[in-house]
């Protein structure tokens, strides 16, 4: 019997073999790896940003990327000879470019501008964290000001900025899952997407592979989608419900989830059951891979209820 | 009734009035979209002093704005620096007449202050958003008055007299001009780079 699992279960990793998109410099997850528990990895739990901030699918610009594949029309599931992505390594190497798609661009955008004046850019609240772009601010505006003072000002916003990044916003939500090796990585690429006058040299952070999981579910995921609750029937979709992120793996395979996420996929709603492009954005920018190790996160580390949601 | 007569008399000084006039005009900006934000005043008044009112004049950062963006205050006055965007401001002035002050960052609906305690143009700017700027004018009196777009300004209640009457704007040469004030009196100038 256990010689038959293991069998069965190599036969599930060797479906699991195909390319992934460009993304990190990871090969891709195994099974074994992701189910390797880590004191790090941590399942996602409570209310959605939407939900938290009692907000309706539609009356914000959070958590969408502007793309939204293709038209109902000419859609077409994964094909029968699609296989997610195999893995072999256990830990995962992450730039802060990584990092940015992950936890940043579902709501700043690829450039940090975001969406103002709901979102408001992260390239000022950057630069400023520069005491030499803020000294050569001051200069070309004719107000020059002390090396000093500059580094007093920037040194201020640093403090801001990570404050911002642990803690959250009015409506940006709370990065403190985030490690400081993962901050710092990140703040590095920020500085590279702000142009910050610096070496270019940006830091890595090595991850256990269900890390990266973690990072795109909670980053990406959970700003519309809770972590848990009662999939809804195809008239509350159409009033506007959003899945919750427990359902993912039980509702779709892993192929159908890749490209649901990446390509886009219809939805059944209303009561005569019609399919409909639905409300879900198109995430073009994540690669097979890191869906695929969003699913096995959601396997191994299944979501948490967390902290009721706020009614609406 | 002598005694009268110079009780009478002194009663009837101090009800005379002391003449004052408006001063007004246009100051018309060569250069700028439009004549505003110009700060037209007068920094001496001979024998008069100016206390600061005890009442806060505020500043709002709005709509990643100064608002006003120009703000003339009386020397010794605490301006509140209100923010009413969503994001997170600073407000700082790198100019020494200002002290250089920091006031760090602060969420929506919340004020830090300063006490503006010398004569000072100063430049006020937020380290979070580079494109913001705003001024506060610290003057040594209350007669002063900010343009409107059209470049009209009006200074009241000044009383009768010849003084020097100055211009200052953030991006232009300043200006002055003696004036004789008799009533309601026009002054009107051109400024430019």
């Amino acid at each position: 019997m256990r010689r038959a699992v293991s069998s069965l279960l190599a036969l599930a990793l060797a479906c699991l073999s195909a390319a992934a998109a460009s993304g990190p410099s990871y090969e891709h997850l195994t099974a074994r790896s992701a189910a390797t528990p880590s004191r790090m990895v941590a399942p996602v739990e409570g209310p959605s940003n939407f939900h938290r901030l009692g907000l309706a699918f539609g009356s914000s610009s959070m958590g969408l990327t502007g793309v939204w594949g293709l038209p109902l029309e000419s859609y077409e599931g994964p094909p029968a000879s699609f296989m997610a992505p195999e893995g072999r390594t256990r830990t995962v190497v992450l730039t802060g470019a990584d990092l940015y798609r992950f936890q940043c661009r579902p709501c700043h955008k690829a450039e940090g501008g975001g969406a103002p004046p709901e979102i408001p850019t992260i390239v000022g609240p950057v630069q400023g964290t520069s005491a030499i772009l803020m000294e050569r601010r001051m200069k070309e505006r004719g107000r020059p000001i002390s090396a000093a003072f500059a580094r007093e000002l920037a040194s201020g916003s640093e403090k801001d900025l990570l404050d911002r990044l642990k803690k959250g916003g009015q409506k940006m939500p709370s990065f403190s899952y985030l490690t400081d090796d993962e901050i710092r990585a990140l703040l590095g690429y920020l500085n590279v997407l702000a142009s910050v006058p610096g070496n270019g040299k940006t830091a890595t952070v090595t991850e256990p592979a269900g890390r990266v999981g973690e990072l795109l579910v909670k980053g990406t995921c959970h700003i519309c989608h809770d972590a848990s609750g009662t999939w809804p029937d195809p008239e509350e979709l159409m009033q506007g419900s959003i899945p919750p992120i427990a359902g993912f793996t039980s509702k779709k395979t892993m192929p159908e989830l890749i490209w649901k996420v990446r390509r886009g996929a219809p939805v059944v709603m209303g009561s005569l059951r019609l399919q409909y492009r639905g409300r879900m954005p198109v995430f073009d920018y994540l690669s097979d891979a890191e869906v695929a190790s969003a699913y096995l996160y959601l396997i191994h580390y299944p979501p948490r209820n967390g902290a009721a949601p706020r009614s609406r | 009734m002598k005694r009268f007569l110079i009780v009478a008399t002194s009663v009837a000084m101090l009800a005379v009035p002391v003449m004052a006039g408006d001063i007004h005009g246009k100051i018309t900006s060569k250069g700028p979209r439009d004549s505003s934000d110009a700060v037209v005043y007068i920094d001496k008044v001979a024998g008069k002093t100016f206390p600061p009112s005890s009442a806060h004049a505020r500043m709002d950062q709005k709509n990643m704005q100064f608002h006003p963006h120009v703000l003339p205050v009386v020397i010794g006055t605490t301006v509140d620096f209100l923010n009413s965007d969503s994001v997170l401001h600073n407000v700082f002035s790198p100019d020494s007449c200002a002290d250089r002050f920091n006031l760090g960052t602060w969420p929506q609906g919340q004020t830090k202050n300063f006490t503006f305690k010398k004569q000072c143009f100063a430049a006020l700017l937020c380290k979070v958003h580079s494109e913001m700027d705003g001024f506060v004018v610290a003057l040594p009196t209350s007669y002063f008055a900010v343009t409107s777009p059209d470049g009209s300004y009006e200074i009241k209640d000044v009383p009768d007299g010849t003084y020097l009457l100055k211009v200052w704007h953030p991006t232009l040469k300043a200006a002055q001009k003696s004036v004789v004030v008799k009533g309601a009196t026009e002054v009107s100038l051109a400024i430019a780079k």
